[in-house]
């Protein structure tokens, strides 16, 4: 292709230009790729770990439609009868639990043999399926079945013996076959065992987790309703979607400060494009003189960063995929502590993701190098010759910035307000807040230099002041620098506070709701009152609560229902929201209402005064509302309700949980040793936890859930300060005249040195002063907004000092970091002409 | 009369092209101004950075008051130059950031010369050069001219006893360049300094006492032949 004089004329003076400043190059591509790697990273981790859970979801549910479930297990008799007396042949019963293994989470499934082949197609499908005798040997019972690529991935063969932990009991299981193929990921987190090996372990002897069956159409589905009028038939897409949607926020809140990361890549490709157009003025200037027009210079310009755009965005996506793989372990151990039993250990890519990422990076490139390229392009040829015509605008357009900053703050501000719900206008009200704060910090930023100065003036030099005169002699540049440094920073200050604030709520919610000493529990089965009486019999009980916990269906969405003995001091562990009804606890106490949990009444819809149905044993109880508590739980919500209400409705005696409160001078050390060995004893597969295992185990989840919002917040530092490595590295060489000078003069390569590190030293300061309101602003928006939109919590708000010292701190290191390596290439340059241009 | 300025067999080249200067001698007594001619890219920048100490030599030896220069490292020679040396540049070269009275303060400051006594020595220059109004103005508010007496200022304002000025009449036109080489020659005779300066200019060569030619790497006396 021969391409036109004018247009080779223009891309080899770009090419020259780039070739004698491959340092800039390098770092403009560098941050423009790890912004786009982030974005990749967390959308392949988010879609990977999405995908997974969908599949696993579908590989357990198989063709079934509805499932057959209730609170406490389904008794197995009605399997009997459904399949014996109604003839039912599409139909299977599961027993599952999640159980560790090697220290990963894993499903374990209960199996009817016989029956599987109705519902579920894992022993027929995939590359030749299992061999008749290894699926008969799984009714051994200690034998199971491993996923082809979980036994690959762990080193294990037919015959191998493999761990199983369930909550503290051990049991040792040999590998009787291996299912589907290198390629089927469907069911790399699933474990199949018979069924009674399954209700052995999981402590559910003569129960079901759910019976799965298919219902061809709704007239079948009403009589098998009629069959089984004391469970609740389920619809199993409904249950599939509703575990779905519990980590839709928690991916969405990951890729929102992913594209953070991105916002940040574009200040600094902005100020790159910026600082490369005001280098070549000279050169944009003898273009115009020459007959250039404004549209050829604007689009050579454009031109050129779509083309390091394209580079950056292939290697941000190689970039991503190393990132990524890195995050789906944080995102896979943050979904299985919170929500869902998930072993994905592969990156799985999604054409669109990729599509997206590109589509997003050349967007992101284009719109930062829009306003260099139009400022080029509108100059007049005279003009365009003077840099200080660029930096009189600037100073001149700051009243704009102001204006323009303040509205759009008042837009972020409205948006918010517009509606409650919406997490997408929630997060759209922040980047609108961010980007608004940006436009104002030109103008601050002026104001603070202006403060230094006077500062500086007293006692300080003339070389003194030089750093600081720089900065605002070139606040066109510096100001755009320190922009994208304050707002990566203010994303540390605001989701530090954030977390913060998150953390001392839960702490506080733990000591509030965990009061007693020990803790037993059990699985939705639960333990008989018998066990009371051998608790009982322990040395240095003083007293205990109990609480029953299963999940029941409702007029709304499936819940956690907990019943307490309302009568007594357990209605103290809870902090009840102000709104509350003024009698609520008597209401409790004769079965007329209920208490939410904020979450659920968030998610839901609850509100004091509002009627929930709830699908009890003996028929729809319709309970009112009668107040709202403070919950931090990640499951579909919970709702309160009294004990002895609950055993009437439900006609189920079992308990849950057992708090228990020691005397003074009791040892929890040898009381929970003590609990185990009835446990021990009973073969009762209960856990026995002291409250302070319970709420360090807590608080190590709460850490862990956050390991990965740690990781962005360091890249998009990272981002930043390739920045403003790059914005300091384009200034120093841009003013290597001025350094030669100022060595001709007298100034030592030490004295030089320290004038770069001053003056970097200097945009820390001013980029951590400004990241602190920004910070403060977000972290805001993060607890009032965000998390209240994502999970319905509220939380204390605290700013603790720490994180305030620490972002200053970082502000500082970043930029005196930053400025090292120009400070060093300045001291070593060869000062001999002092007459030359750069 | 004493030697200031003593170089003696100075060579230099700049990577592997031939040398720019060869096998150069000179002397600049104290109080005299010599004027150096030569052709663009005959060297008589680099003998100036030599001089001052910027540059370095490949050999021979420079000595100013006694002090062997081109044996120090760079921080002495560093610290020799701004006690010792004035520099003017063609083109003026002041800092955009500082001042007119920042920038004539600057080398007084380097120097370590209390702030009451900086602020009165620099309004002196000021006054001195004509721009006792401008103090406050910044360069990119300043004429050629005027930068370049500014210029001038900050090369004397520490009364270094030697000054070196590289063309400093070249950027401008030939009423304001005189007007500048006179102020110049004053100002280096009220403080009787050594004066090497390059130039392109006769009239500016006139004023000088000796004038010399740097031609294929060495020194010749006269500038009769040079074409002006």
């Amino acid at each position: 292709m021969i391409l036109p004089g004018n247009v080779v004329a223009l891309y080899r003076c770009a090419w020259r230009y780039w070739s004698s400043h491959r340092w800039q190059l390098a770092l403009l591509v560098l941050g423009m790729a790890i912004g786009v790697a982030v974005v990749f990273a967390v959308d392949i981790a988010n879609s990977s770990a999405k995908r997974a859970m969908a599949m696993s979801l579908d590989a357990v549910t198989g063709r079934t439609t509805h499932q057959i479930i209730a609170q406490g297990g389904v008794d197995e008799a009605v399997y009997t009868r459904l399949r014996v007396q109604h003839g039912l042949r599409q139909i299977a019963p599961l027993v599952t639990g999640n159980v560790d293994v090697r220290g990963e989470s894993f499903q374990l499934m209960g199996v009817d043999l016989f029956a599987e082949s109705a519902v579920r197609d894992q022993f027929v499908s995939g590359d030749g399926s299992v061999a008749g005798r290894g699926l008969l040997r799984l009714m051994d019972p200690d034998s199971l079945l491993i996923a082809r690529r979980t036994a690959d991935r762990f080193e294990l063969a037919v015959g191998d013996r493999l761990e199983l932990n369930w909550q503290g009991r051990v049991a040792e299981f040999t590998i009787a076959g291996v299912l589907g193929g290198t390629q089927q990921a469907a069911m790399d987190n699933l474990l199949f065992v018979d069924i009674a090996v399954a209700q052995s372990l999981l402590g559910m002897q003569g129960k079901l987790s759910q019976i799965d069956l298919i219902v061809e159409d709704d007239a079948q589905l009403s009589r098998i309703a009629e069959m089984v009028p004391q469970y609740t038939l389920s619809d199993a897409a409904r249950r599939n979607n509703a575990v779905m949607q519990m980590t839709a926020a928690f991916h969405t809140n990951l890729q929102a400060m992913s594209l953070l990361a991105l916002l940040v890549g574009g200040f600094l490709i902005y100020n790159t494009v910026t600082l490369s157009v005001l280098q070549r003025r000279r050169l944009f200037g003898l273009l115009r003189v020459a007959g250039v027009t404004r549209r050829e210079l604007g689009m050579a310009i454009i031109a050129e960063v779509l083309f390091f755009a394209i580079i950056a965005t292939v290697l941000g996506l190689l970039l991503g995929y190393v990132i990524g793989n890195g995050l789906l372990t944080l995102i896979t151990r943050t979904i299985n502590d919170l929500y869902f039993a998930l072993g994905v250990k592969r990156i799985e890519i999604e054409a669109f993701v990729v599509v997206r990422a590109i589509l997003l990076g050349i967007a992101a490139a284009l719109i930062a190098a829009l306003a260099p390229a139009l400022e080029a392009s509108r100059s007049q040829p005279a003009t365009v010759l003077q840099r200080s015509v660029i930096e009189r605008k600037t100073s001149g357009v700051l009243l704009w910035l102001f204006v323009c900053g303040c509205l759009l703050l008042l837009l972020g501000w409205g948006l918010t307000l517009l509606t409650t719900r919406s997490l997408i206008i929630g997060f759209t009200a922040l980047f609108v807040i961010v980007f608004g704060y940006t436009l104002l910090i030109p103008g601050a930023m002026k104001v603070c230099v202006q403060w230094f100065e006077r500062m500086s003036r007293t006692g300080s030099s003339a070389l003194g002041l030089y750093p600081v005169r720089s900065l605002t002699a070139n606040l066109s540049r510096s100001s755009v620098a320190v922009a994208s440094l304050a707002v990566a920073l203010s994303a540390t200050a605001g989701v530090g506070i954030m977390i913060g604030s998150f953390r001392i709520s839960v702490a506080e919610w733990l000591d509030s709701t965990l009061e007693a000493d020990v803790y037993i529990s059990d699985s939705e089965s639960g333990f008989d009152e018998r066990l009371i009486s051998d608790i009982g019999k322990v040395e240095g009980i003083e007293s205990r609560i109990v609480a029953r916990a299963v999940t029941v269906e409702t007029d709304r969405q499936p819940m956690r229902l907990l019943a307490i003995e309302t009568q007594v001091d357990a209605m103290r562990r809870f902090t009840i929201k102000p709104g509350a009804a003024v009698d609520y606890q008597a209401q409790l106490e004769n079965g007329t209402a209920v208490m939410v949990s904020e979450p659920l009444s968030w998610k839901a819809g609850l509100a004091v005064g509002d009627t929930l149905v709830l699908s009890a044993e003996t028929g729809p109880l319709a309970v009112e509302v009668a107040a709202i508590f403070i919950d931090y739980g990640t499951g579909p919500g919970t709702v309160v309700l009294d004990l002895s209400q609950y055993r009437e409705h439900w006609r189920d005696s079992n308990l849950s949980s057992v708090g228990i409160y020691l005397r003074d001078d009791a040892s929890v050390d040898s009381v929970v040793e003590s609990l185990r060995e009835i446990g021990r004893a009973q073969s009762a597969p209960f856990s026995v936890r002291a409250t302070g295992e319970i709420k360090q185990a807590s608080l190590e989840i709460f850490d862990r859930t956050f390991a990965v919002t740690s990781v962005l917040r360091w890249l998009t530092i990272l981002v930043a300060f390739i920045g403003i490595l790059s914005a300091l590295m384009a200034q120093m060489l841009e003013r290597s005249r001025e350094f030669s000078v100022l060595h001709a003069l007298g100034v030592t390569r030490a004295e030089l040195r320290l004038l770069v590190v001053r003056q970097t030293f200097l945009i820390g300061c001013i980029a951590g002063v400004l990241a602190l309101p920004l910070g403060f602003v977000m972290s805001r928006l993060l607890v009032d907004v965000i998390n209240r939109r994502s999970f319905g919590w509220t939380m204390q708000f605290h700013v603790p000092g720490q994180v305030l010292i620490e972002t200053l701190a970082l502000a500082l290191l970043a930029a005196v970091v930053a400025g090292l390596y120009p400070a060093y290439r300045i001291a070593r340059a060869r000062h001999t002409d002092a007459r030359g241009s750069t | 009369m004493t030697k200031h300025v003593d170089v003696r067999g100075v060579g230099k080249s700049h990577g592997s092209q031939p040398p720019i200067l060869r096998d150069v001698d000179l002397s600049i007594a104290r109080g005299e101004r010599v004027a150096l001619l030569g052709r663009s890219g005959s060297g008589k920048s680099t003998l100036l950075n030599l001089i001052a100490g910027i540059d370095q030599l490949d050999r021979g030896q420079i000595e100013i008051d006694g002090v062997t220069l081109s044996s120090l490292p760079d921080r002495e020679r560093t610290l020799f130059r701004r006690r010792h040396i004035g520099f003017v540049y063609q083109t003026f070269n002041l800092i955009d950031t500082l001042s007119a009275i920042e920038n004539i303060q600057l080398p007084l400051q380097l120097n370590r010369v209390p702030a009451a006594e900086c602020a009165e020595r620099a309004a002196d220059m000021l006054q001195r050069i004509g721009l006792a109004g401008r103090a406050s103005a910044f360069p990119d508010q300043l004429s050629g001219g005027e930068q370049q007496r500014v210029a001038i200022a900050r090369a004397m304002v520490h009364e270094p006893a030697l000054v070196l000025a590289d063309e400093h009449t070249g950027n401008l036109d030939a009423t304001t360049g005189d007007s500048i080489a006179v102020l110049f020659g004053e100002m280096a005779d009220a403080l009787n300094q050594s004066v090497l300066m390059v130039t392109h200019s006769r009239s500016v060569a006139q004023t000088a006492d000796r004038v010399l030619t740097l031609r294929d790497g060495s020194l010749v006396p006269g500038g009769d032949d040079f074409a002006w």
